[in-house]
């Protein structure tokens, strides 16, 4: 019996053994730490994006308040989706609840543009805020130059020209056309392309295939509102949040009303000024310096 | 020898336990204090939930004065409270988006002496932050300001 022929066989074996149970191992352990890395940045990310939200959520307080401010602010480069109700990145999603926002459901970049405007009818309802990045070129055709230039907020990425066939593509992520009263041509370009026909009472847009139905409102806050909604459905949706809450205020307008008026004698001055119905009364601003003038209190 | 070598894997075998303890004492020492961090964080947002609410507030046409027609800064319409208690009871639903779990109440100091309170919901929170914000409350009949205070309970937890 060759004795040592085996031993050395079984050393050899022993040997490669060893070395496939140190890969097994080896991998094992890679992987569970591969699969901790992994996870760990999933949560990383998440923990990042719900801070980011709240900081910007807080942001967006402060700009709500200050009203006719525009300001740029600094922000990670995330991709910000803006819906009527909510705005998400990476994936975690904060509600708007009450607040009016109108942007586009997109917002890609490193710099945020945040403008407000207060919505008054004539007395103020809330404010609307208008969120866009720089990168979001608006191009307003025509006159729409001279009817809304003036409203438009700094920071924006706007150009003005005579007619659509004057546009040169410049590879924005998004384009907005902006036509004045007028449902106009969009040139064929690759990319995010939309439209919005804007009057002094209604909007109308077009995604780029056809022109939706008009959406009526009042007041230039919506004028600027439907230059940065993304579309019909966004608008409409504000547009509702908008009126809900002026029937909000309204009856509690009414309420002070009626409750200041029983705070007077009949055929006292005061008492008559403030015997209004605020839905059918349609001289408000009148009314109000009428009060002023007798030194009643006024209605807004 | 085969008893050497049944002993070598079974080392080796205990030395790869021993290691994958520590290593899992380690993540869970580790997933604590990111729990701790994280908790933090969250008392901190819910702190500056209270600020948040009261700027909100201060802001809120429902409640602001207007002296000779122009909206003032930090300051309540002495009947538009009177009002407000009722009507955002009404739209508590409206309100909840706006002021979330928090009780508010604006006590106006050196004029009627009156406590308004404005919106309660605790929900079943259990924790709590709160937030005073001097404001001036004005009385559009009698032309007159005064001092208030605003007492923003903003709750968190469960």
């Amino acid at each position: 019996m060759n004795i040592q022929g085996t031993r050395n066989k079984r050393g050899i074996i022993e040997a490669q053994l060893t070395w496939v149970f140190i890969l097994i191992v080896g991998v094992i352990i890679l992987l569970f730490f591969v699969g901790i890395a992994q996870k760990q940045k999933q949560i990383s990310d998440t923990k990042n994006a719900a801070e980011i939200l709240q900081q910007l959520d807080g942001i967006l307080t402060g700009a709500e308040v200050s009203t006719g401010t525009a300001s740029l602010v600094n922000i990670p480069k995330l991709d910000i989706e803006l819906t009527c109700d909510a705005f998400t990145i990476e994936g975690v999603t904060k509600q708007l609840d009450a607040r009016v926002v109108f942007g586009p459901d997109l917002i890609q970049g490193r710099q945020l543009v945040m403008y407000n405007l207060d919505w008054s009818v004539p007395y103020r309802v809330t404010n609307f805020l208008y969120l866009t990045s720089p990168n979001v070129r608006y191009v307003l055709v025509g006159e729409a130059e001279q009817e809304l230039e003036s409203l438009l907020p700094e920071y924006i990425t706007y150009e003005s020209i005579p007619t659509s066939d004057n546009f040169t593509d410049k590879k924005n992520y998004k384009v907005r056309f902006v036509f004045w009263d007028k449902q106009g041509n969009i040139p064929d370009v690759r990319g995010d392309i939309s439209a919005v026909s804007i009057n002094d009472n209604s909007a109308s847009f077009n995604n780029g295939l056809t022109w939706s139905p008009s959406i009526a409102y009042e007041g230039d806050a919506f004028k600027v509102g439907a230059v940065f909604a993304e579309n019909s459905e966004q608008f409409n949706c504000t547009v509702k949040k908008a009126e809900e809450k002026k029937r909000i205020v309204t009856e509690l307008y009414q309420d002070r009303i009626n409750l200041l008026k029983s705070k007077y004698s009949a055929g006292e001055a005061c008492r008559e000024l403030l015997d209004i119905n605020l839905t059918a009364f349609y001289d408000l601003e009148s009314r109000n310096y009428d009060l002023q003038l007798q030194s009643c209190p006024t209605i807004y | 020898m085969k008893k050497k070598a049944q002993l070598k894997i079974w080392t080796t075998i205990a030395i790869l336990i021993v290691f994958f303890v520590i290593l899992m004492f380690g993540f869970i020492f580790y997933t604590q204090v990111e729990k701790i961090s994280f908790e933090r964080t969250q008392r901190e947002a819910e702190a500056r939930r209270s600020i948040d609410v009261a700027q909100v507030l201060t802001n809120l046409p429902e409640l602001q004065c207007s002296v000779g027609a122009v909206e003032r800064g930090i300051c309540f319409d002495y009947y538009k409270l009177e009002v407000a208690e009722e009507s955002i009871n009404d739209e508590w639903l409206y309100y909840y988006g706006m002021f979330g779990y928090s009780d508010i109440e604006v006590k106006d100091l050196s004029g009627s002496g009156k406590n308004f309170t404005l919106y309660e919901n605790q929900g079943d929170k259990t924790s709590y932050t709160t937030g005073f914000i001097p404001i001036s409350i004005y009385d559009p009949i009698e032309r007159l300001f005064s001092f208030g205070v605003i007492k923003v309970k903003s709750y968190y937890g469960q």
